[in-house]
């Protein structure tokens, strides 16, 4: 589709701009979605360390039994997974405070937007009307015209029709686009700050993946363990197989986790070029 | 949108916005006011956030957003003032006026940068256009329909600002601004003042007060301007009325209609 000049037929650049803009506030909106995704995430994680925690209480309880100090080294073992919980909930508090953040930074965002949207939408209104030719129109199409981007403004600044009209509208229309550039400059600043509080949340996930492989490993050396034992040998090994379960759900969770935040990086990364995601909008 | 001047004298203007033929059909329509002085502006009741962009393009015609340097909110309802974080936005330095009854709940429009309103006491009290010592005076119309509602009178060009007062659903955007035929005007204006209005007793205080004043012209936040001999007639129409007599009935069909 050809664009519409600003000027005369301005209303139609504006609805385009508008559908355009609305949807890149529902796009940024969907972040409070994502970050509570992965706050849920890392609280039921806190729900599976505790039940690694039980584990470790009844594999202490078990190895005790062991005559001979066969089962020194299982209760060396079971003692390192008893550290569990204390290790993973120092995690999961940081993600939680990132994601709280996270939300902040969305709720100013989506302020910022929409005070972004009302006032585009007022420079818009202003253009001059009837008669007046813009070369706007000719330079480019109208999904260029979405108004997310800091160049569209400067290229809407630029544009001949933007300096028709009596002086005092001229003034009207230049100030009001300079706090709109202003709005996206700041809009930006706070989307960059929540992809960083996403890239913190992506190295928290890590430091629960290596809890959750530290943990893989000794349900194994458990089993290896285990299987020297003549007496009791048989509660270790479903020890182990079920401390295996316990890290293949926290597994199951971490990357449940690691999508949501992939999404969420995603998502921001297309909002910073200016860009919006119809696919997120119909997915939520 | 559209826009008219009311009235120009000595750098002393009073505009009109409104009758806005894009807006949506479920919004209702306002007329947005402006007085100049000296080339300060005091916004009227600056609208909903729904009109704002077109409120504001047809308001850059007349002065530089910078130089808007007062509001005033005639009560609290949203289409008169949920647009005030975005005029606050665009100059931070405005100062904005409301019943002491509604700050705190004003201030629930902000988006971001606090609304700071200053509270008009009960009794009305002057309030400066802008910096330059030209006066408007806040008048009592509580209950009008408001618990907290104040009317704006500018004495310099005897024009009343009467917010829901004297209002009118009128059918198109192409219904006159000025009223010119008070009694085929009466029927887009009854069904508003029966329900909105809540007293009786306010609303002929409120008359009384207002003849006192002698106005050359009233300006309601809905509908069309009186001026000249509709003043009169509008204040005669007024007390003739009996408000807020709902009793559980179905509401006049009029008022059925409006809502």
């Amino acid at each position: 589709m050809k664009a519409g000049p600003i000027s005369p037929t301005h209303q139609y650049p504006l609805d385009t701009m508008l559908d355009a803009l609305g949807l890149f506030k529902r796009n940024i909106n969907q972040l409070f979605g994502i970050s509570v995704d992965i706050m849920n995430t890392g609280r039921s994680l806190q729900l599976l360390s505790s039940s690694m925690q039980i584990l470790a209480i009844n594999g202490v309880a078990q190895a005790a039994k062991v005559g001979g100090g066969k089962g020194r080294p299982i209760l060396a073992l079971v003692e390192i997974l008893n550290q569990t919980p204390r290790e993973i909930k120092p995690e999961v508090e940081a993600i939680e405070q990132v994601c709280a953040e996270l939300a902040r930074l969305t709720a100013h965002s989506s302020n910022i937007v929409w005070r972004y949207y009302q006032l585009i939408a007022g420079v818009l209104a202003a253009m001059p009307q009837g008669g007046q030719s813009s070369c706007l129109a000719d330079r480019h199409q109208s999904s260029h015209l979405r108004f997310t981007t800091l160049e569209d403004i400067t290229l809407l600044m630029s544009d001949p029709s933007f300096q028709l009209g009596e002086p005092l509208e001229r003034d009207n229309r230049s100030s009001i686009a300079a706090i709109c550039q202003a709005n996206l400059t700041e809009l930006h600043a706070r989307l960059s700050e929540a992809l960083r509080c996403l890239n913190d949340t992506g190295r928290a996930l890590h430091g629960l993946k290596m809890i959750g492989l530290t943990a893989r490993y000794m349900a194994f050396c458990i089993a290896s363990e285990a299987a020297a034992l003549d007496e009791g040998g048989m509660n270790f090994k479903t020890l182990a197989t079920e401390i295996g379960h316990v890290v293949d759900e926290l597994d199951a969770r971490t990357h449940a986790m690691k999508s949501s935040i992939d999404d969420g990086q995603s998502l921001v990364e297309l909002l910073l070029k200016g860009n919006s995601d119809a696919k997120q909008n119909t997915l939520q | 949108m559209q826009s008219k001047t009311l009235f120009n004298e000595n750098g002393h203007q009073w505009i009109v916005i409104g009758r806005d033929p894009h807006k949506d059909a479920h919004v209702i329509d306002t007329n947005e006011y402006v007085i100049i002085s000296r080339g300060q502006a005091m916004l009227l009741d600056p609208g909903g956030i729904q009109i704002f962009p077109q409120v504001l393009a047809e308001l850059a015609k007349y002065v530089r957003v910078q130089d808007i340097r007062v509001i005033f909110a005639s009560h609290q309802d949203p289409d008169i003032s949920s647009s005030l974080a975005m005029w606050l936005d665009l100059n931070p330095d405005i100062k904005t006026y409301c019943s002491w009854l509604w700050t705190g709940f004003i201030s629930h429009f902000s988006t971001g940068t606090a609304i700071e309103l200053n509270a008009i006491p009960d009794e009305g009290m002057r309030i400066k256009v802008g910096d330059l010592g030209v006066e408007v005076e806040a008048v009592p119309a509580h209950y009008c329909h408001s618990s907290g509602n104040f009317s704006l009178y500018d004495p310099l060009a005897g024009i009343l600002f009467s917010g829901d007062i004297g209002s009118a659903l009128v059918p198109s955007h192409e219904a006159g601004l000025i009223v010119t035929d008070f009694d085929q005007h009466i029927q887009y204006m009854k069904g508003f003042h029966l329900r909105w209005m809540p007293s009786t007793t306010a609303l002929r205080s409120w008359t009384q007060r207002i003849r006192a004043l002698k106005p050359r012209m009233i300006c309601p936040q809905h509908g069309s301007v009186f001026q000249g001999d509709m003043v009169t007639k509008l204040l005669d129409w007024l007390d003739s009325l009996e408000v807020g007599q709902w009793k559980g009935s179905t509401p006049p069909r009029d008022t059925a209609k409006a809502a």
